[in-house]
């Protein structure tokens, strides 16, 4: 189970009860100002309508006890006004009888009680609160009237009321000065009760919500959070149950619902990872039983992949090896060429997928190890997601090749052990020819060419033989320089001359019709070629048959063709045509059988010149076959010394 | 023939071969002096031959040391010596040519009459060695 999480300090909890408490005190006091402002001028008014109707009372005693009594003796009205003042409780504040022309004969604020708790009077008049101008206006009226005005922040409302004797004399005016404090203090007071009332259902109100939203919101909230760290834990297959019917019964159904989907997943990745991983241990297996050695290096070419076959092939443990860069492990040669990394594994980052080098003759130096490989190196498409630069498979052949090599050996050392009789047999028949041939009769002369003529074949097919072991040893080299070519060529025809008429062949050469330039070719080697080429139409050509030779100017080169009038290849042939032990099926006259190597030996040597060699043939109708030879560049367009 | 004879000594092992190239040089003009190993032809050296013709397998001593003996021998130093063989590995003649023989002939390569004929130019020219590029090397 995962750990929770400190709660916030500022939980939804106390944002809920903050934002309702604001929003109770803003409906309370909107509701008290509303009822105040009211309330105020309700009682104003009827404050002011009540002093005003007891005013219209108060005139008429007051106007006749001041006649009465003020003239006799102050004390006596001073009672009754005094009287007048405390039964209005405190609303009325002052009162004061003004004469028509304006002077103060009386104000309340003269009166004061003495020791005897008797009311008292000061003769000394106090001031008036209004401009004498403006008293007097009010003052001579002889209708009621209300002044309104402020005082020290007090609004005070004075009421001037005319008294007309029983003449309707205006005699005095009479002033009420209204004081709303006892309003106000009403007010407050109530005030205050309701601010008490409020602040109990505030907290009750707030409490009952908060109760209500932990219950409704805040409860399933946590349950949900709960849930999603149930989620984030690993844990999956815990559901979160809410029933409330809300937007937050969704969310749990759709959290409930992720969960669920990212089960799935997991286990379809826990499926793909234990694939993979079998995968993997298959190929492990697989990498360690096989006889080749796999070598994989990453994109900066460090070995990441080396298998037990490839330990063996290098006499390194993959332990000392892994990490390094291929070049400081392994040394990689062909014939005695270093072979670098960029030329074997090549890093590239694009798509190619498939085999970037193979060699089949690769020198590998290892940890005092050498051996002899055919290396191919792949890469696939991934290589940058997967870092792997290149992988390199390591065939061993280094018995192969030393059985080759044995092979060859043995080759070479038959074909000499096979010259000294040969040379002896030819010897003995050309001494033979040269000194008894005129003495002997037509046919025997004819059985002794025959010896010759085969022994010289079996000559051709030993030095054939030798050659060909020349070629796959690699030994075979070419030392091309300026050469004359039409001049061997006719010198060529002309020596083949004997052997054709013998067939009853005509054979020519035709000269050009313009002067070729010198190829570049060594002279000894590419004789071999033509002479090669002439013996086979000669062999492949019936009596009566024709044999033309001729060169021209090809592309940059000499081309010389020699075309017979023989058998023609048959179209399956073809391709096999320059390979080694290769001899066309058909007839063929007794004692013209070649070595099957000749074609072989000259593709080589032709293509050791930088030339090319090619046949067309149609069947019945004779070949022509025909190689080209390079110009020599050092002087591209002499004039053939002879014709 | 007016002139004096020319001297040939051939060292070959194979009686056949011997026999049939002493044949051709003697018909050709040649005094022939023959060896059938390496010893007996060192030894026959002393004699002054014009020319050597020498086998490289021979019993007893091979071409090749019998060619530096030769060649050490003040005595018979000066005589030009060609090398007649069937073995035609590029490492073997230039070892040849290093030794000091004046040509190396492959006796396959060649007809007696035309080995005759070869003795002769060699004889003409003693002191131009043959160019080993021409030779067809096995």
């Amino acid at each position: 189970m995962p750990n929770l999480p400190t709660p916030h300090r500022l939980g939804l909890r106390l944002k809920f009860t903050i934002l309702i408490t604001i929003l109770l005190v803003a409906v309370f006091a909107l509701q008290s100002y509303l009822l105040f402002t009211n309330n105020l001028n309700d009682s104003r008014v009827s404050l002011t309508n009540e002093v005003k109707t007891y005013t219209a009372l108060s005139t008429l005693p007051i106007g006749t006890s001041f006649d009465q009594y003020y003239e006799q003796g102050h004390f006596r009205f001073g009672e009754i006004v005094q009287s007048i003042l405390d039964s209005s409780n405190k609303t009325i504040t002052n009162l004061s009888v003004f004469n028509t022309n304006g002077d103060l004969l009386f104000d309340s604020k003269q009166l004061y009680r003495d020791e005897r708790d008797n009311v008292a009077y000061s003769p000394t008049k106090p001031q008036i609160g209004f401009a004498k101008n403006e008293l007097l206006t009010y003052i001579q009226r002889i209708d009621p009237t209300q002044i309104n005005s402020t005082k020290q922040k007090n609004e005070i409302t004075t009421i001037i009321y005319p008294f007309l004797d029983s003449y309707n004399k205006h005699q005095y005016s009479i002033t009420y000065t209204i004081s709303y404090e006892r309003i106000y203090k009403n007010l407050y007071s109530d005030i205050q009760d309701r601010l008490v009332i409020a602040i109990i259902s505030i907290i009750m109100a707030s409490v009952l919500i908060i109760f209500f939203v932990n219950i409704s919101t805040l409860k399933p909230i946590k349950q949900l959070a709960q849930g999603a760290q149930w989620i984030e834990g690993g844990v999956l297959d815990h559901p979160i149950t809410l029933n409330t019917n809300d937007e937050i019964e969704d969310l749990a159904f759709s959290v409930n619902r992720m969960a669920q989907t990212l089960l799935t997943s997991q286990k379809i990745l826990l499926s793909d990872k234990n694939i993979i991983s079998a995968e993997r241990n298959k190929l492990a297996v697989a990498l360690a039983s096989i006889a080749d050695g796999v070598i994989g290096v990453d994109m900066e070419r460090r070995i990441v992949i080396f298998n037990r076959a490839a330990e063996e092939m290098t006499g390194y443990n993959s332990e000392e090896v892994l990490n390094k860069k291929i070049e400081e492990v392994l040394i990689l040669s062909e014939k005695e060429n270093p072979v670098t990394p960029d030329i074997y594994c090549p890093i590239r980052v694009d798509a190619f997928e498939g085999v970037v080098y193979n060699n089949d003759d690769i020198k590998l130096k290892g940890n005092n190890k050498e051996s002899v490989v055919n290396i191919t190196s792949g890469k696939i498409k991934e290589a940058l997601e997967v870092n792997l630069g290149c992988l390199l498979t390591l065939h061993d052949v280094t018995k192969e090749k030393q059985l080759e090599e044995m092979k060859l050996d043995f080759v070479s050392m038959a074909a000499h052990e096979l010259r000294t009789p040969l040379t002896s047999i030819r010897g003995y028949l050309s001494v033979y020819l040269e000194d008894y041939g005129k003495g002997l009769n037509e046919e025997q002369k004819m059985f002794l060419n025959r010896m010759y003529i085969s022994t010289q074949q079996l000559v051709s097919l030993v030095e054939n033989l030798l050659g060909v072991s020349k070629i796959e040893r690699g030994v075979f080299k070419v030392d091309p320089g300026p050469l004359d070519w039409v001049k061997s060529v006719r010198q060529i025809v002309a020596d083949f001359k004997n052997r054709a008429d013998e067939k009853k062949i005509s054979l020519n050469f035709i000269e050009p019709t313009q002067k070729l330039p010198m190829v570049k070719a060594d002279g000894l080697r590419i004789n071999e070629v033509l002479s090669n080429l002439l013996s086979n139409a000669i062999a492949y050509t019936e009596s009566g048959g024709k044999v033309d030779v001729w060169s021209e100017l090809g592309d940059n080169s000499v081309v010389t063709h020699v075309k017979d009038t023989g058998h023609g290849i048959p179209k399956e042939a073809m391709p096999k045509l320059f390979t080694k032990f290769f001899r066309v099926w058909g007839k063929l006259e007794m004692g013209s059988k070649g070595t099957g190597l000749g074609l072989y030996i000259s593709k080589s040597i032709v293509e050791a010149h930088g030339g090319k060699i090619w046949v067309v043939s149609e069947l019945g109708k004779g070949s022509t076959f025909s190689f080209s030879l390079p110009i020599n560049p050092t002087n591209p367009n002499p004039a053939p010394k002879t014709v | 023939m007016k002139r004096k004879k020319s001297v040939v000594l051939l060292i070959e092992d194979e009686l056949f071969i011997r026999e049939l190239y002493q044949n051709r040089l003697q018909k050709s003009g040649f005094s022939v002096l023959v060896a059938s190993d390496g010893m007996e032809g060192f030894n026959l050296a002393s004699k002054n031959p014009d020319i050597i013709l020498l086998d490289i397998m021979l019993p007893k001593m091979n071409g090749m040391e019998v060619l530096a003996k030769l060649k050490e021998n003040s005595q018979t130093s000066g005589i030009p010596i060609v090398m007649l063989t069937n073995l035609g590995q590029e490492s073997i003649i230039k070892e040849a040519f290093k030794k000091g023989c004046l040509g190396y002939i492959m006796k396959m390569r060649v007809t007696p009459s035309e080995l005759s004929q070869r003795v002769e130019e060699f004889l003409a020219n003693p002191t131009q060695k043959m160019d080993v590029a021409k030779i067809d090397l096995d």
